[in-house]
């Protein structure tokens, strides 16, 4: 038996998928709710790493980058957010130390 | 006789007719310090985190609220005996730490720079919490 052909993929007009689309016609809604959704996934973001490999080859293997995309939180890379961290931290420090004096003064201190 | 046994039962059991120790104090110090004043001992943290400071000059760095830093920095011009001051306020933003500057210049903080402003924000939240607030910093990012 000739099965040579046996596992080759359907070629795109054999589908049905074509003439499915036409019999189910979607309203501009339905597509509009899809491209939502499917711009609120979160992109990757592209990472700029040193290939470390290619140390000991030559000078410019030594100097080439490369750009991995490595699903990175964006938070933890930002130093923005960490100053902002930092800056509600020590307001917070500030004011359970003031909220502990006025407690002091009034006795009501543990 | 009698004076050294009263005497002895007083140390017993105590001077019942003596109750100055619970009256509170008249005259009592409030060792209350404002948030101004906190702030102030934490700009003096600040201003030794950049390196030594030149001769005749007085700085501040603190952290004014949740999202302000303020760095002003003072000296006495030689030549014209004038004082001079310089204050750079950092705003920090979900996009990037804003610096604005006397003279309305405003530009975000970017490479170098802001690895130094960062790694400075840094030291001054351990020594702070440290040494002002007796606590042991939080592990932030």
């Amino acid at each position: 038996m000739d099965t040579r052909n046996q596992y080759q993929i359907p070629q795109r007009n054999e589908l049905d998928h074509d003439r499915f689309a036409e019999r189910t016609p979607r309203s501009p809604e339905f597509d509009a709710i899809n491209r939502d959704i499917a711009a609120s996934y979160e992109q990757p973001t592209p990472v700029e790493r040193t290939d470390y490999t290619s140390m000991g080859r030559s000078a410019l293997d030594i100097s080439r980058t490369q750009t991995e995309t490595v699903p990175a939180s964006a938070e933890t890379l930002n130093p923005a957010y960490v100053i902002g961290q930092i800056g509600m931290e020590l307001t917070t420090l500030r004011q359970n130390e003031l909220a502990s004096r006025n407690r002091d003064d009034f006795g009501l201190a543990a | 006789m009698s004076s050294l046994i009263t005497k002895a039962l007083q140390l017993l059991t105590g001077d019942e007719t003596n109750t100055d120790w619970l009256k509170m104090p008249k005259k009592r110090v409030l060792k209350q310090l404002t948030e101004r004043e906190l702030i102030r001992l934490e700009a003096e943290i600040g201003a030794t985190l950049f390196g030594a400071l030149p001769k005749g000059h007085r700085r501040e760095f603190f952290c004014l609220d949740a999202s302000t830093w303020i760095w002003h920095e003072e000296w006495v011009d030689e030549s014209t005996r004038k004082l001079q001051t310089a204050t750079t306020r950092y705003e920090v933003q979900p996009t990037g730490v804003l610096k604005v500057q006397e003279g309305a210049r405003y530009s975000y903080v970017d490479g170098q720079e802001l690895d130094n402003l960062t790694l400075a924000i840094r030291m001054y939240y351990e020594r702070v919490t440290r040494e002002i607030y007796h606590q042991e910093p939080k592990q932030i990012a």
